[in-house]
């Protein structure tokens, strides 16, 4: 994406919400006789904002439109993409399978996917995700007295 | 006296000690792995201190905070990459004396360095903090409101080089903060009838989704591509690779750079990321030889190590006597106390004096064990580098979910943090820095309580912010400030705009 681009973009979503947010700030209902309400501080941070992503939306688009300085390779791509769908099921997973089974898996995956290709050995990743996991909470529930979910189906 | 005696007793403890240990440990560890830092060291150990009492948990943060900034002159002297950014001037010097084959006398000075400019910036705090927190003792909501407005501003500015992006960072921040219930009257904001945000985000999801998964995030844009570490032999040589002559010649340098990391510690928002570069161009600006920097000359390692260690003990002054932080780490630490049920500022020398000087006997008994620690076990810290990286990020991430979940034991605090890990991977890509919303997530609140309650008291005039003279002072330094950055802006693009007429012309 290009820098134009970048700031055109990050400009128009921060006013777009600044100004939901200062809308609804401007409905707050003043509980206090004195001094300012609680709407005060948020009308005033979100003006500020608007005001400023205004600044960033001009800026993008009086510049120059350029090179693609930070494309990232497909493999980096998908990788990132990969992880981001691995931590929202492992987020839900630990919810309902507990601890280490979510851990378990995700580590497995997550192993596979960073690891450089000609370093990918699911058997090698299962085994030290699987140690990993029981580890991890063996040392936190153990050790910190973390509490951590247990399964939570059946 | 009393109060130095109670802070020994406190830390040499069996609990305490352990911690300074493990955390000064596990803080070169991620301060030497390119990719993992410091902040990321005290977010993901914070859980584990839940169930620590305060001291040792503040130990172990201490321990973590010094590893962190000092174990990045390992990766820094001998594969040219600084583990983090407070080690990037040590590249200039200590790479080029590694491929000479002179790796373990530049890592023996930068250890020896490193420490003697801790315990300089340690001695700034013992002396620098009681006088300030008793002079702060007379602020009132007034003064609060304009010092948190005036770091919040700095930070801004400086984390990132673009003000504005800095400043929208900021309020981003700021109103992250307002989720919940509002100071004073407790109006319930911005919580959309779910029952979860009525006491707002927790500190902890915010920080670990910031720093720890965006940056995995960020680290797995790469991570296919990643080779194993190839680290040059070395030996240390006898007493730090230097002699009684080159310390007497290089305590010049030592202590002229010590005082630029001190005075970016004590200033919000510079960091020791940019203290080592600036006490590196004085170093060399000063020389009699300025060509030899950068050819390998131990002068450069003793800037560029003295300088971010000195930082450590300085920016503890701000955080401990104001409770204002003045960059991520201390935040961080910030948090720590937050965590515990500790509100560092003024009141803390009087309600928990002892807590205070066991910080002080932390922070110097971790630069020992850095010392030591980094002298007698380097080989060991060097081979955590062939760690495959895959490994790393992976357990990192488990680690923040637990850190995320352990806050309140509840799920909403793990979704939490994945949503700040997300958008913490956007802001990375549209370059908006996250010290700024850290500081406002953190200040948000002090703030407008601070401004309310001055306000209440003026019956809604603003005249008194500008009447007293230091809420006058710094409001006046935060305009200056953002003046002096437009300014500046103004010119540079002139500048730019003349240098391409002329190009055209030429």
């Amino acid at each position: 994406m290009q820098k134009r681009t970048r700031n055109i973009a990050s400009g128009a979503f921060l006013l777009l919400f600044s100004v939901a947010v200062f809308a609804i700030a401007w409905q707050i209902q003043p509980r206090i006789p004195v001094g300012v309400d609680s709407g005060f501080f948020p009308e005033v941070v979100s003006a500020v904002l608007a005001v400023l992503a205004l600044i960033i939306l001009v800026n993008g688009l009086r510049m120059p439109a350029g090179e693609d300085d930070r494309a990232l390779e497909p493999q980096g791509r998908n990788a990132v993409i990969a992880t981001l769908v691995l931590i929202t099921i492992f987020g839900i997973a630990m919810a309902h399978l507990g601890f280490i089974v979510a851990a378990a898996g995700y580590l497995t995956a997550q192993f596979y996917i960073l690891a450089p290709r000609e370093q990918r050995n699911i058997f090698l990743f299962a085994g030290i995700g699987v140690g990993a996991a029981f580890i991890i909470h063996l040392i936190f529930t153990g050790g910190f007295g973390v509490i951590l979910p247990t399964w939570r189906l059946g | 006296m009393e109060l130095w005696l109670t802070g020994l007793s406190q830390v040499f403890t069996l609990g305490p000690l352990i911690a300074i240990f493990v955390g000064v440990g596990i803080g070169i560890i991620f301060g030497a792995i390119p990719g993992m830092s410091a902040t990321m060291a005290i977010a993901l150990f914070l859980p584990i201190t839940f169930g620590m009492d305060s001291v040792t948990s503040l130990a172990l943060l201490i321990g973590l905070f010094t590893g962190g900034i000092s174990g990045g002159l390992i990766t820094a002297i001998l594969i040219n990459i600084p583990g983090t950014p407070s080690s990037i001037a040590s590249t200039f010097d200590g790479f080029p004396m590694a491929q000479r084959g002179e790796a373990g006398r530049a890592l023996g000075i930068g250890i020896l360095y490193s420490f003697l400019g801790m315990v300089l910036g340690c001695l700034v705090l013992f002396f620098l903090a009681p006088p300030v927190a008793r002079f702060a003792l007379q602020f009132g909501s007034f003064e609060y409101f304009a010092i948190s407005l005036f770091a919040l501003t700095l930070v801004a500015g400086l984390s990132s080089g673009n003000l504005v992006k800095g400043l929208a960072s900021a309020a981003l921040g700021l109103l992250v903060a307002m989720i919940g219930l509002a100071p004073i009257d407790a109006y319930k904001r911005f919580t959309f009838g779910f029952s979860e945000l009525d006491g707002g985000l927790a500190l902890l999801p915010v920080l670990l989704g910031l720093f720890a998964v965006s940056e995995v995030l960020k680290e797995a844009e790469t991570s296919f591509r990643h080779k194993q570490t190839e680290v040059p032999k070395f030996v240390l040589p006898g007493f730090f690779g230097t002699n009684w002559s080159e310390i007497k010649s290089q305590i010049v340098n030592l202590f002229r750079s010590s005082a630029i990391g001190i005075g970016v510690g004590l200033l919000p928002g510079i960091g020791a990321g940019t203290s080592n570069l600036l006490a590196y161009l004085a170093a060399k600006n000063s020389s009699k030889t300025p060509e030899k920097f950068g050819t390998g000359i131990p002068d450069g390692i003793v800037a560029s190590e003295s300088s971010n260690n000195a930082g450590i003990g300085a920016a503890m002054v701000p955080l401990i006597t104001l409770g204002i932080p003045g960059d991520a780490v201390t935040a961080m630490l910030l948090g720590g106390f937050l965590i515990h049920g500790i509100q560092p500022g003024p009141m803390l020398f009087q309600s928990h004096g002892g807590l205070v000087y066991s910080i002080f006997v932390s922070l110097l008994l971790s630069s020992v064990v850095m010392l030591g620690m980094l002298y007698f076990g380097l080989r060991g810290f060097v081979k955590m580098l062939s760690i495959p990286k895959h490994y790393l990020l992976s357990i990192v991430m488990v680690m923040c979910f637990i850190g995320a979940f352990a806050v309140n034991n509840r799920m909403f605090d793990v979704y939490t943090l994945i949503a700040f890990g997300v958008i913490g991977y956007v802001m990375l890509k549209f370059s908006f820095p996250f010290p700024p919303l850290i500081l406002g997530f953190i200040l948000g609140p002090m703030l407008e309580q601070n401004l309310r309650s001055a306000l209440m008291t003026t019956r809604g005039s603003f005249m008194p912010f500008f009447e007293r003279p230091f809420s006058a002072l710094f409001l006046g330094l935060a305009a200056l400030y953002v003046g002096f950055v437009i300014y500046k802006g103004i010119r540079d693009r002139g500048k730019a705009r003349q240098s391409l007429a002329e190009d055209a012309a030429g």
